[in-house]
């Protein structure tokens, strides 16, 4: 394996006594999908805070192909190529699909500082956001408005935004919860043909997904990084059934 | 293709400027003052409204920008003869962008109930500033004695001390910030302040620097409340302290709440309903000894509105001025033309 894109090296997040994460130090790659898991409270959805930048870390160190990242904002993180979805949904409700997706690829425009000519007729920001629509499998509810579209669809919507941002980096934050099974089986294979060119960093917890998808998987609890390895070893880890598979086959 | 402005708002925007246009009809003086009065808070309230409505940020103390202009206005023209609009114009509008940025560059930085005590703050302190020292004659305000000209060279194309000429300009003025604004809002940067108006946190995640934004819209904002002041400053060629107070302020918030935030449309309805309201309530004829307090008729009237129709006159009674959205029907529609 080259390079890791993405690395954490001890990064610890505590609110006053809380320890939400403790001193995780992890490599991404491009051209796999890195899964983390683990039950509530483990520290999952703060640690993809940490690396996207909604939260500074209270110790260690991020970087980014070399680049320290550790204490910068979440807009230049994005910039550089880290992109996220959210585990709550985090749209923007009253405006169309369409239009939730426009402002994530116009993101990409050198600059938004442009004040005469219409938005609209961008049409490299226009070719990203159809792009993305359709790799979400949303362009039927493109022009219906955000806030009126399933749950399932929402979720979708966060995805084609993510996506609309082109990032190297893909945060992904539970994308599966609330989707329905054929669109459930749309963003595994999705997932399956961004990793050759993309770092997916995916928590999830359907975990037949997680095995469909994982190239490596990272055990987490109690804020701790309890195992990682490929989905092989860790389905035989005895410490991992213990703490967290339990009894559950798989 | 989605057309932006929408058909019925531009008619009701062509009824209000004919409305006005026709103001010396009515009488020499007072009517034309009254109607120069609507159209400049008419501009006022809309460069709130790009605050407000569509950047969502809740400025009290925009009258600041307001007073500045106008003060600007007195301090610079020459005592004895008249100022030059080819010069005092973008001089005082360039005093109220800088200080639109230096306030701008502080108070931006909060957000929500921080965001409207900060700006009112600075309102105030511009407020006791102009109050208390020497400048322009303090609390007792100062007067323009010779109004502004239009001069090129020595021929004079508009003359303000003329009543009609500074409504037709002002009307002229109140369109131009209405297209600006327009197309303003079409444009990427439209699209991002927008996107700030429903979820700040989100568009900081897709990677655009809020802050600048905010700040750009901000200072744009303050100087077409520059403009207003200006034109405010030539109706009577005087200016006193109280522009900048509160009261105008809140006046400001009121008529875009009335109008309909978010519509651009609305602020001028709004401007021109609420100085309408106050001129019939300080009539006798029309409501007896209530003229005495007209404030409690305006206040029943804005109670009203606000009541009865959520989104203001414009949003629920027109239905008109949406925002401005990117569609793909707008680009078909714009590779014909």
């Amino acid at each position: 394996m080259s390079e890791a894109v993405l690395r954490t090296e001890a990064v610890s997040k505590s609110f006053g006594g809380l320890h939400a994460v403790k001193s995780v130090t992890l490599d991404f790659f491009t051209g796999q999908v890195d899964v983390v898991i683990g039950p509530n409270g483990a520290g999952k959805t703060t640690l993809i805070n940490l690396l996207s930048g909604d939260l500074p870390p209270s110790s260690g160190r991020i970087a980014y192909r070399g680049q320290d990242i550790t204490a910068m904002p979440p807009h230049r993180i994005s910039q550089l190529g880290l992109g996220r979805s959210y585990q709550r949904t985090n749209i923007f409700p009253e405006f169309t699909c369409y239009r939730n997706v426009w402002l994530a690829a116009q993101s990409r425009m050198r600059s938004s500082m442009r004040f005469f000519r219409p938005a609209s007729a961008r049409k490299d920001v226009a070719a990203r956001a159809d792009r993305a629509i359709e790799l979400a499998g949303l362009t039927k509810r493109a022009h219906d408005v955000a806030a009126n579209v399933s749950h399932g669809e929402q979720r979708q919507l966060e995805v084609a935004m993510l996506l609309a941002t082109e990032p190297e980096v893909l945060l992904l934050d539970e994308p599966l919860a609330g989707m329905g099974p054929e669109e459930t089986e749309n963003i595994i294979q999705l997932i399956h043909t961004l990793k050759a060119t993309h770092c997916v960093v995916l928590i999830e917890h359907d975990m037949d997904a997680v095995f469909a998808v994982a190239d490596q998987l990272t055990v987490m609890v109690n804020g701790e990084v309890l195992a990682t390895g490929a989905p092989d070893q860790i389905r035989a880890n005895e410490t991992v059934r213990e703490a967290y598979l339990g009894d559950e086959t798989i | 293709m989605v057309t932006i402005p929408r058909l019925s708002a531009l008619l009701v925007l062509a009824a209000v400027v004919i409305g006005l246009a026709l103001a010396p009809v009515y009488g020499e003086t007072y009517a034309i003052k009254v109607a120069t009065r609507m159209v400049v808070f008419a501009i006022f309230a809309m460069s709130l409204d790009l605050l407000l409505g569509y950047t969502g940020l809740v400025s009290f103390g925009h009258a600041a920008f307001f007073g500045i202009a106008a003060y600007s206005l007195q301090i610079f023209s020459p005592e004895y003869e008249a100022a030059n609009l080819l010069v005092a114009l973008p001089v005082v509008l360039g005093v109220t962008a800088a200080a639109g940025a230096l306030i701008g560059a502080l108070v931006v930085r909060t957000s929500g109930i921080y965001f409207i005590m900060v700006t009112l703050a600075f309102a105030q302190m511009l407020f006791y500033f102009f109050h208390d020292s020497q400048i322009a004659g303090g609390s007792d305000g100062a007067y323009i004695w010779v109004k502004p000209v239009l001069a090129l060279g020595q021929t004079v194309l508009l003359d303000f001390e003329s009543r009609e000429t500074l409504l037709w300009f002002s009307i002229a003025a109140m369109l131009a910030v209405y297209a600006l604004l327009v197309v303003l809002l079409r444009s990427p940067f439209g699209q991002v302040i927008q996107g700030i108006k429903v979820n700040e946190h989100r568009m900081r995640a897709l990677g655009y620097d809020t802050y600048r934004y905010k700040l750009v819209s901000f200072v744009i904002s303050a100087t077409v409340a520059g403009l207003a002041g200006f034109i405010f400053a030539c109706i009577d060629g005087y200016v006193a302290p109280e522009l900048l107070g509160w009261h105008e302020s809140g006046v400001g918030l009121v008529m875009v709440i009335l109008g309909g935030m978010g519509t651009l449309l609305g602020p001028i309805v709004g401007a021109v309903a609420f100085l309408g309201v106050e001129e019939l309530a300080k009539e006798r004829a029309l409501v007896g000894p209530l003229a005495e307090n007209f404030q409690i008729v305006i206040g029943v009237f804005v109670i009203a509105v606000v009541l009865l129709l959520k989104n203001g006159l414009v949003g629920t009674l027109a239905g008109a001025g949406k925002p401005p959205a990117p569609t793909p029907e707008d680009e078909t529609a714009g590779d014909k033309s």
